[in-house]
């Protein structure tokens, strides 16, 4: 295992580490509820062929990480803002995230990160999920599958959590 | 004596009651304060797609002016590629955006770079900083959001609420120097000023002069109504004396600033200097020019008399008084008076905040915050509500819509004079929406059609029916055979359904893809009778479709209906690759003082397989390659690989489109409200209007890379065989892996033996 990916797995893990570290934040006095109205949401045969142009060509992946400097900074301080215990604006600059790239991966990550942390494990089963859907169209790559892989296990607290 | 005590007594009562009166008010919530509703701020960063003409639209939106000094908030100046703008600073929810300055340069593709430039306070001239003088790159910076509405109360004024120390230089020097020149030292009435009233009022015989402090006339605004008899100034003599004995001389400044009548929009009320300055010059109090605080303090006086949109001279005359009074007080130089009096009164043509501007979207956000706010909060609370709105959407959609509609008339003529729309576009990851139109002129209020008209969908559940079929990927596939041909099952009446194509021809065995693409009613419904009501409605409710429909066949085919609203919502789960988000017109809200109080945050559910989804976007954007939805890339580039579904009902009554792209998802209805015929199709009508919204938007193309289980294969579809490339018969579409048959055409087979044999020897 190279360097680059160890730092990677460490990365990983410490970010889930702050998830998991339910207790210490037990504690703490919840931030002012984020209140969710509403509980949320021709011819015959085979004569015809679907056009080839642009179908033929399936298309290429994106970029596998954020390269937005501004969505970079937003989570960056959303990060900063899930250490202090800030979940609402955490989030909130999560969105702003996600406005301007719509499929980060990061952003997604986090924000699910944020709702274990607020107990809202269905919301962040979910969003963890959508998290994967984006990340199942990229490339293979060796950080793909370690954030697949923390993606999972978000899952599967979540859902354990839950009963 | 006895009567002297009774009358003392009453006296005392009397002034008892006032001074009870002058402190219930005071100490109390003194004003009710309209919700105040804004549209999504403008993010600026790199790499942003903007030119740099629509940032200018949007910053003169913003009431922005053009000024090559670029030396105060809320000002700019654009030069060879290179706008050099001072942000104005704004209290978000997630905390101030301070006032910047700051360079944007620009390249092709829209903003390239962000740099922020020295303020003129970060280094006086003269002193000479050893930093800061470097300009600094910048990630984010976001704009002011534009104020779009309010609810106001039933009494209508409307006001914001400012404290003391947000005024502007010159503002209360001007206020105390034209009003009242003793404020700090008189205990609430002015002898000099009565007596001067008195001077005159004796002259003319009767009561012309006022000679009134401001405490007297926050008394008189407060308390007491306009009448003016010796009882009442009496009585307003006694309040003011009893106000100034409780409250400080700043706190009733204070209040003064934000009673004081400065205007009228329409039927409301223009009420403080805040107001006022939205009102005027569409900018907030604090940044204002001496020669615009000038302005609004000359209208305390007479708000209509000098009404600086109808009388300008007049006005104009007023502001340069209190200019000259500035400078006879020492606070003006005259060389500062005399340069303000060269500026222009500069006030903006329309209030920005007028009722009229999106009438459909303010409704849509009004229905939401009725959901979890009274209504009197929202009349009195002074909320600030940040909405998902985007002006430069909306206002482009608005014109497209009209400028179609009118081009639709001098085609169709006389049986289209009353057609009507109703439009919505969304973010279609997020679930923002974007832009309202309900009505064919969107600035009438009314009757919303994009959230009220409830009209038979036509085509547009068929995705439905076809989404719950690829979810099955053992027995479905795009390339599966359906059967397009009549037939008829019997109904509860006694009656016969029996559906038609709309080209009144029978296509026999057909693929899912073409059957979907070119839209045919009878494989449609065969279809989703053999996969049962029951799942296509289950398929309808995970979409989001929450109105209940009709349980009989005809609801394959659009029957029941839904609002342009509700079918956004079910196309944004198939946007979002089957995850599904409520639909949101609002984002936070903040209390009068800036408090966050809620967030509607995203939320995401996931309905459907991303692989499920995968194809059936896939056949939506063969509507536009190949089906019903062709005629759009006769004037879009075919590179935005738009997903898109058309909508027709029987004896055209109701034309549909539904389309999306990467950034946006945008659902048309057209129709009459009477329920009448018309000459349009889905593809006539509604498709038009699409089409023109989106060359106007110009969208990003959709981009929607196969998930990993899915795989581009040649397949034939009568033999249900995989086939080699261009084999006769065969068709290139994308499979699920547990779709994909083991079993090879001979022609498929046969290359890929020879090829693999031909590789061996290479």
């Amino acid at each position: 295992m190279n360097f680059f990916l160890k730092i990677l797995l460490f990365l990983g893990f410490a970010s889930l580490a702050a998830c998991v570290a339910m207790p210490e934040d037990a504690g703490r006095s919840s931030p002012a509820p984020e209140f969710l109205p509403g509980g949320n949401a021709s011819g015959n045969d085979n004569s015809y062929q679907p056009s080839r142009k642009a179908a033929s060509k399936p298309p290429q992946s994106k970029f596998n990480d954020e390269v937005n400097p501004a969505v970079i900074n937003l989570i960056s301080s959303a990060r900063d803002l899930k250490n202090r215990g800030e979940y609402p604006a955490c989030a909130a600059k999560l969105e702003r995230a996600l406005r301007i790239d719509p499929e980060s991966v990061s952003a997604y990550t986090l924000l699910a990160e944020v709702r274990l942390l607020q107990e809202q494990n269905l919301a962040a089963e979910q969003l963890a999920r959508k998290a994967m859907a984006i990340l199942a169209q990229r490339k293979r790559s060796s950080n793909k599958e370690l954030q697949m892989e923390h993606l999972r296990l978000i899952v599967a607290e979540a859902r354990s959590e839950r009963h | 004596m006895r009567l002297g005590i009774g009358f003392l007594v009453i006296v005392f009562i009397f002034v008892g009651v006032l001074d009870f009166a002058v402190r219930y008010k005071f100490n109390g919530k003194r004003w009710s304060v309209p919700a105040k509703v804004y549209a999504r701020p403008l993010e600026l960063y790199s790499g942003l797609a903007i030119t740099p003409q629509a940032l200018m639209s949007e910053l003169k939106r913003l009431h922005y002016s053009m000024d090559a000094k670029v030396a105060t908030p809320g000002t700019y100046y654009f030069q060879a590629n290179r706008l050099i703008l001072y942000t104005r600073g704004f209290e978000f929810w997630d905390g101030l955006e301070k006032p910047v300055k700051l360079a944007l340069d620009f390249d092709d593709a829209g903003v390239n770079a962000i740099s922020s430039l020295p303020l003129a306070s970060d280094n006086p001239p003269g002193t000479s900083s050893g930093f800061a003088s470097e300009p600094e790159h910048l990630d984010l910076v976001r704009l002011d959001p534009l104020l779009i509405g309010g609810f106001f109360p039933a009494h209508n004024e409307d006001r914001i609420l400012i404290r003391l120390e947000q005024s502007p230089p010159y503002l209360i020097d001007g206020l105390l120097a034209i009003e009242d020149r003793g404020f700090y030292e008189h205990s609430g009435l002015s002898m000099r000023g009565i007596l001067r009233a008195f001077m005159v009022n004796v002259k003319e015989f009767r009561l012309a002069q006022g000679g009134s402090t401001l405490t007297q006339q926050l008394v008189k605004n407060f308390y007491l109504n306009d009448k003016r008899t010796f009882s009442r100034k009496a009585i307003e003599a006694i309040m003011a004396l009893l106000l100034e004995l409780h409250y400080e001389k700043d706190e009733i400044l204070e209040a003064y600033l934000n009673e004081v009548y400065l205007g009228q929009a329409g039927q409301r009320g223009i009420h403080g200097f805040g107001m006022a300055s939205q009102h005027y010059f569409g900018q907030p109090l604090n940044q204002l020019k001496t020669h615009q605080a000038a302005l609004l303090v000359g209208l305390a006086k007479g708000a209509s008399y000098y009404d600086p949109r109808r009388f300008p001279e007049r006005a104009l005359k007023r502001r340069n008084t209190v200019l000259d009074l500035l400078v006879e007080q020492n606070v003006l130089t005259k060389k500062q008076a005399e340069a303000a009096k060269t500026k222009p009164l500069g006030v903006i043509a329309n209030a920005s905040n007028s009722d009229a501007l999106f009438p459909a979207f303010l409704d849509l956000v009004k229905r939401q915050l009725q959901r979890d706010y009274r209504e009197e909060d929202l009349r009195t609370e002074g909320l600030r509500i940040f909405t998902t709105l985007d002006p430069r959407v909306q206002i482009k959609v608005e014109n497209q819509v009209e400028r179609s509609l009118r081009s639709l008339q001098s085609g169709y003529g006389e049986s289209v004079r009353d057609l009507q729309a109703g439009v919505v576009v969304t973010a279609p990851q997020s679930g923002e929406v974007l832009a309202v139109v309900g009505a064919k002129n969107p600035r009438e209020a009314g009757f919303n059609r994009a959230l009220d008209a409830i009209r038979p969908t036509g085509s547009l559940f068929k995705p439905a029916i076809y989404l719950t079929a690829l979810s099955d990927y053992q027995n479905y596939s795009l390339g599966t055979l359906i059967k397009d041909e009549a037939f008829s099952i019997p109904t509860q009446e006694d009656t016969e359904w029996s559906p038609r194509n709309f080209d009144g021809i029978s296509h026999g065995d057909v693929t899912m893809i073409e059957a979907l693409a070119k839209s045919y009613n009878q494989a449609g419904a065969k279809l989703g009778l053999d996969l049962g009501l029951g799942n296509v409605l289950q398929s309808l409710r995970a979409l989001g479709v929450e109105r209940p429909l009709p349980e009989y066949p005809a609801v394959l085919l659009g029957a029941g209906g839904l609002s342009p609203l509700e079918v956004t919502q079910m196309y944004q789960t198939i946007a979002a690759g089957g995850f599904s988000s409520s639909l949101r017109s609002i984002r936070e809200v903040l209390t009068a003082q800036g408090e966050p109080l809620a967030r509607y945050p995203l939320s995401v559910r996931q309905m459907f397989d991303p692989e499920a989804v995968y194809l059936l976007t896939h056949a939506m954007q063969e509507v536009m390659r190949e089906g019903t939805g062709k005629s759009a890339y006769y004037y879009l580039p075919k590179e935005l690989n738009i997903a898109g579904k058309t909508g027709t009902t029987n004896d055209l009554r109701d034309s549909w489109f539904v389309g999306f792209t990467e950034d946006y998802l945008a659902v048309v209805w057209l129709g009459l409200d009477d329920n009448g015929a018309m000459p349009l199709t889905g593809s006539t009508g509604a498709l038009q209007v699409w089409i023109a919204m989106m060359k106007d938007l110009e969208p990003k193309p959709l981009f929607a890379p196969p998930p990993e289980k899915i795989e581009f294969v040649w397949y034939n579809p009568v033999q249900g065989k995989r086939s080699g490339n261009n084999c006769s018969g065969a068709i290139y579409i994308p499979m699920h892996e547990q779709s994909i048959p083991n079993e090879w055409t001979a022609c498929g087979r046969g290359d890929k033996v020879i090829d693999a044999i031909k590789s061996w020897f290479k």
